[in-house]
């Protein structure tokens, strides 16, 4: 068991305190917050193509995380735990 | 024109990560956006607008046998992702898809192994020159 958090910062150190209150900038979207990821998979999907290698994450990375998420979905919906062994097609 | 040895790219769907994955594909070398494809006419043009490339497309499916288009980019609704990436597969593109593929592993599991079937890399030497 265990979990995955993606936290969201704020995304510059500037925080700005006036009146006992306080207020900093933070991510828009998720282009915004992952900008470098979404620049860098394009990136790795093309250098592999170009060397003739096969591009990871693949087709079978699709498969298992979409049963990881079938299995998150439905350990919320039945409040237990639940095997990924479970999610069959 | 494709120079000598880019991948000839379609970006499918302009919407908001259309308009990001289209941006980080200009700085990407070797790599040439040849078509960008959306149902709305004002879309398409505007990342063709972007992009340079040659050209519009409002039929989607049209954009993936375009035959100067080597590998599809998908980024349109989620429920349109099985059917352009089994176009794409059998197309003999490579694909880069949002995710999920589809909302069943089932149906999953099925392009799965289409992709598996019908995608085999080519050698470096083999690009821009198809």
């Amino acid at each position: 068991m265990g979990k995955v958090v993606v936290e969201a910062p704020q995304k510059t150190p500037l925080l700005f305190a006036k009146d006992f209150g306080s207020s900093f900038d933070h991510f828009e979207n998720f282009p915004d917050r992952f900008e470098a990821a979404y620049r860098l998979e394009l990136e790795s999907f093309f250098t592999a193509l170009l060397e003739g290698r096969q591009p990871s994450p693949g087709p079978q990375d699709a498969l298992e995380t979409l049963r990881l998420a079938l299995a998150a979905a439905k350990s919320r919906q039945e409040s237990r735990p639940v095997q990924i062994s479970e999610i069959r097609a | 024109m494709r120079s000598g040895s880019s991948i000839g790219v379609a970006l499918l769907g302009f919407g908001r990560m259309g308009e990001t994955h289209l941006r980080n594909l200009n700085g990407l070398a070797r790599v040439k956006v040849v078509v960008v494809a959306d149902p709305r006419r004002e879309a398409a043009e505007r990342g063709k607008a972007i992009s340079g490339a040659e050209e519009a497309l409002t039929d989607v499916e049209m954009a993936i046998v375009h035959p100067a288009v080597d590998a599809v980019v998908i980024v349109t609704p989620t429920d349109t992702h099985a059917r352009l990436l089994e176009l794409a597969a059998h197309a003999g593109k490579a694909v880069f898809s949002e995710k999920p593929i589809a909302l069943d592993l089932a149906e999953t599991a099925r392009l799965v192994n289409v992709i598996d079937t019908t995608f085999a890399p080519k050698s470096p030497a083999r690009w821009g020159r198809s």
